[in-house]
């Protein structure tokens, strides 16, 4: 085999023969944006949470000065608060986010095989 | 006898590296197993993250810089879930293997391919020098050796792991060393509270000051600041005089040392900052925008967009992701590491504060990335105290080579095209990759390896992160937007990046500094802007292939369109 050989990765599935360009609304790509409609949705969400929560936080402390002062266990609350809290706040945003993102494809997938 | 014991164990962790014969094909030099699961490709991918910035670097920050420095990790994590959210699923399904393929398969533009190809070079240069610099304070603290042979050490390593099998033989190491350093970082937390118990006036109402006797050799020479007079005896040159051990009493102010002079200070002293470092009270320390700094809350909300939005253009990271089998996979393997670095996040505020109790004079040195590796010694004594600081230091050692690795290999796969392809197009750019910031460490002016990371960080977010997230979900991008926003983000965040690397990060003049040292928050919205107008200016640009590429990206698996109609 002397062909020349693109190294960036196994052979892409997109070498499929060209499609008509563009597409009607209604048409092949309307599932499509219904699902990604869906999606961005979810992705949405996830992202003005973690928005929310890495906006709002410092603002809280900055304005709230008092708070810095506040101790559990002999813990300054900013600390514990950074520490332990706001992680797990990030395990339980991502597992939501997951089962949310899998169940849309799941009924995408048996409304797809419906028709 | 630390040293030879770290050194064994580092040799133990390489040799986890799969034996494996010379690739058959080139495909085998970028082609991970894709049989990979999602808890192994997890660790691995959290191998990777923790790097040298993370293990010692956070815990440094913190120690210096006090409660303003807990966002990063919080910024780190918060990244992975933006990254899972709108990124990974469908980058997965794209089937392309780097960001440079991802750009081109999208727009279907060779130019956007090679700007893009660029700013992966250039973050991974940026990420790069970090892990040298830390692997030459690791080296330098446990046995001496000047810090240089530190990052030829690493080098080496990196060299020799990478240039024999690619992404196939580093997937092992870095899933195994994730848990060796998940267990270096853990075991020394937990002996340390169980001796220390949370008992700490860290945060009282005065100056960090030496809990006992303490030594302090200058590597460098420096100036020093003291708060308070103080009865110090000092070997070496002080102020332009030799002294030979005698006790000097040292008035309160500015002080110049030169290298390889020590200073042993008693116990109660308050502790002489170096210049880079301000003089923080405990509790001003231990409270988030108080340290004085300009605009701290502008500077905060920088970092963190930085950190959040640039984890997705990491060439390492999102490369990774190939080894899953299928986008959903790829999308648990990201929740996992979710999880993962959320443990991990527990561990620089406890560090830095012990570092503030344990080893304030790393205040003195600036080289606060030390503090991990000081730590053991000081808070346990004998034995014990050693094998655990061979534990950290082996679990350094991990940092460094595993991450330099992933680095290396993605920026090399995204360039090799370029180099002509194949495999030596790959050993080339092996050697572009790493030879740069080998070349450069020594001008470095920062010694805060995670300081160095978020300028990466910063790059990433600029200029790939909206080629990403546009790629993924907007229809209406074009090549020239692309460019446009890649331009208008990257430059002046390289720019400021590499003024932070070359000059002295002092304290800013107003709003120009403060934007020069975190410009996030100035570059990343910028980007965004330009591509979007200069995409909504140019609507004849837009690809042919983009309803395909979305359907491709977005249809779970086994529902892709086949065929043409």
């Amino acid at each position: 085999m002397s062909e020349r050989v693109t190294v960036t990765g196994p052979p892409s599935r997109a070498a499929r023969p060209p499609r008509r360009a563009g597409g009607d609304p209604g048409g092949p790509n309307g599932p499509v944006r219904a699902l990604m409609r869906v999606q961005a949705g979810h992705a949405a969400l996830t992202c003005a949470i973690v928005a929310l929560v890495s906006g709002g936080l410092p603002l809280l402390f900055a304005w709230e000065p008092a708070l810095s002062r506040v101790r559990l266990f002999g813990v300054r609350l900013p600390w514990l608060v950074l520490s332990l809290v706001v992680p797990v706040v990030w395990v339980a945003v991502a597992r939501r986010h997951v089962r949310l993102a899998e169940r849309a494809e799941r009924e995408f997938a048996a409304m797809a095989r419906h028709e | 006898m630390t040293t030879m014991l770290a050194m064994a164990l580092l040799i133990a962790s390489l040799a986890t590296v799969p034996a494996r014969g010379r690739p058959a094909q080139v495909s085998d030099l970028y082609a991970a197993a894709r049989e990979v699961s999602p808890w192994w490709n997890a660790s691995a991918i959290s191998g990777e993250y923790v790097s040298a910035a993370a293990f010692l670097g956070m815990a440094g920050l913190v120690l210096a810089y006090g409660a303003d420095m807990l966002w990063l990790p919080i910024g780190a994590a918060a990244g992975h879930v933006v990254l899972l959210a709108l990124v990974t699923a469908p980058l997965r399904r794209s089937g392309a293997y780097t960001l440079s393929d991802f750009a081109e398969w999208r727009l279907g533009s060779w130019r956007v391919r090679r700007a893009v190809s660029t700013c992966v070079l250039i973050i991974g240069w940026f990420y790069l020098l970090p892990q040298f610099q830390g692997a030459g304070v690791t080296l330098s603290v446990i046995s001496g050796l000047p810090v240089w042979m530190g990052w030829l050490v690493v080098v080496a390593a990196v060299v020799v792991l990478v240039l024999p099998g690619g992404v196939r033989s580093i997937t092992g190491v870095q899933a195994v060393q994730f848990w060796l350093k998940l267990t270096a970082v853990a075991i020394p937390a937990l002996v340390f509270l169980a001796v220390w118990r949370l008992h700490n006036d860290a945060d009282d109402a005065r100056p960090p000051y030496f809990h006992r006797d303490t030594t302090v050799t200058a590597d460098t020479g420096a100036g020093i600041h003291l708060t308070a007079p103080a009865v110090v005896a000092v070997t070496g040159v002080l102020d332009g005089r030799r002294h030979h051990g005698e006790r000097l009493h040292l008035a309160a102010g500015r002080h110049r040392v030169r290298a390889g002079a020590r200073l042993r200070f008693p116990a109660g002293a308050a502790v002489p900052h170096t210049s880079r470092i301000t003089l923080l009270r405990g509790d001003r320390w231990a409270t988030p925008f108080a340290g004085g700094r300009q605009h701290p809350l502008a500077a905060t909300y920088s970092v963190l967009l930085a950190t959040i939005l640039g984890t997705m253009g990491l060439p390492q990271i999102t490369v990774r992701f190939y080894s899953n089998a299928s986008g959903s996979s790829a999308r648990r393997t990201a929740g996992l590491v979710v999880l993962m670095l959320a443990v991990f996040s527990l561990f620089p505020a406890l560090f830095g504060t012990l570092g503030r109790l344990y080893t304030p004079e790393l205040l003195m040195t600036g080289e606060t990335d030390a503090t991990l590796l000081l730590l053991p010694h000081r808070i346990v004594a004998g034995v014990s105290g050693d094998l655990l600081a061979a534990l950290v230091a082996t679990g350094a050692f991990a940092a460094f080579t595993s991450t330099s690795c992933g680095v290396v290999v993605a920026v090399s796969g995204s360039i090799a095209q370029g180099l002509g392809g194949g495999v030596r197009g790959f050993r080339t750019a092996v050697l572009v990759a790493v030879a740069v910031p080998l070349l450069i460490a020594p001008w470095a002016c920062t010694p805060q390896s995670a300081a160095l990371v978020t300028v990466a960080f910063v790059v990433a977010a600029s200029s790939l992160c909206p080629v990403l997230v546009l790629g993924v979900w907007w229809r209406r991008l074009t090549p020239p937007g692309a460019m446009a926003g890649i331009l208008a983000g990257g430059v002046p965040a390289t720019a400021a990046g590499l003024a932070r690397v070359l000059g002295d990060p002092g304290p800013g003049s107003g709003w120009l500094g403060t934007l020069v040292e975190q410009p996030a928050i100035g570059t990343v919205p910028l980007a965004f802007v330009a591509a979007i107008g200069v995409s909504l200016l140019s609507p004849d640009r837009v690809p042919e292939r983009t309803d395909r590429a979305m359907a491709r990206m977005h249809l779970p698996e086994g529902l892709e369109p086949e065929g043409p109609g």
